[in-house]
């Protein structure tokens, strides 16, 4: 029989689901009424990113109540698998990265043209995410030493 | 850390589950402590000794070597 608190991290995870499918409706439907879909005309670009900050916002809300749930055992797993996983995983992307650059996969498109405009956009998407998690994780880490 | 909590709740007849909702924390938990594979905070540590009646040291054994042995080495 699942416990009380698995019951309740199932339901906060079945509302982030909720959270997905709405702001994957809400996105479509700003698509839909915006004249150029694909260009960057800044009322979709604000709608667009206005919406992404509220589901982002709705995630993380969630998220602290999953956290809450959490007992001291699991919360220290957890700790621990982000802190080793992800320091992992950065390093892996950034070496998957390198990789890509010097066209270690030439079936990848943007790969064949060295220095192109393409191959950079690719770089800059790629390392996007990194960059933010590092900065994250160095707030994070800030707002921690600052706590204690 | 060793400890003697698989045996206190087998005094008490209570399984796992039963004990981790007794202290608030999942079966998982439990678990983990009793094989020694995770050592609980001391607000848990506490918290287990209360709900024996008991000390924390009486539960907890520390194996790593004292001070006064680590520092006449």
């Amino acid at each position: 029989m699942l416990e009380r608190r698995t019951w309740k991290q199932w339901r906060y995870r079945s509302a982030i689901l909720a959270g997905v499918l709405v702001f994957f409706g809400v996105s479509r439907l700003i698509r839909a009424h915006s004249t150029a879909p694909y260009s960057p005309a800044w009322p979709m670009v604000t709608l667009m990113t206005a919406a992404t900050i509220v589901f982002a916002g709705y995630t993380l809300f969630i998220a602290s109540f999953i956290w809450r749930t959490r007992d001291e055992f699991e919360k220290s797993g957890r700790l621990n698998s982000w802190y080793w996983g992800g320091s992992f995983g950065l390093m892996a992307a950034v070496a998957f990265l390198t990789f890509l650059r010097f066209g270690g996969v030439s079936l990848l498109a943007p790969s064949l043209s060295f220095n192109s405009s393409e191959m950079n956009a690719f770089a800059a998407g790629f390392l996007c995410p990194i960059i933010f998690q590092v900065v994250g994780f160095l707030i994070a880490y800030t707002l921690w030493r600052r706590a204690r | 850390m060793k400890n003697r909590l698989k045996v206190l709740r087998a005094e008490r007849n209570w399984s796992q589950a039963d004990l981790a909702e007794r202290l608030d924390v999942s079966r998982q938990s439990v678990n983990a402590i009793e094989i020694g594979k995770y050592d609980p905070s001391l607000p848990l540590a506490f918290r287990i000794a209360r709900l024996f009646g008991s000390s924390i040291e009486a539960i907890f054994t520390d194996e790593s070597p004292r001070d006064d042995e680590r520092t006449s080495t």
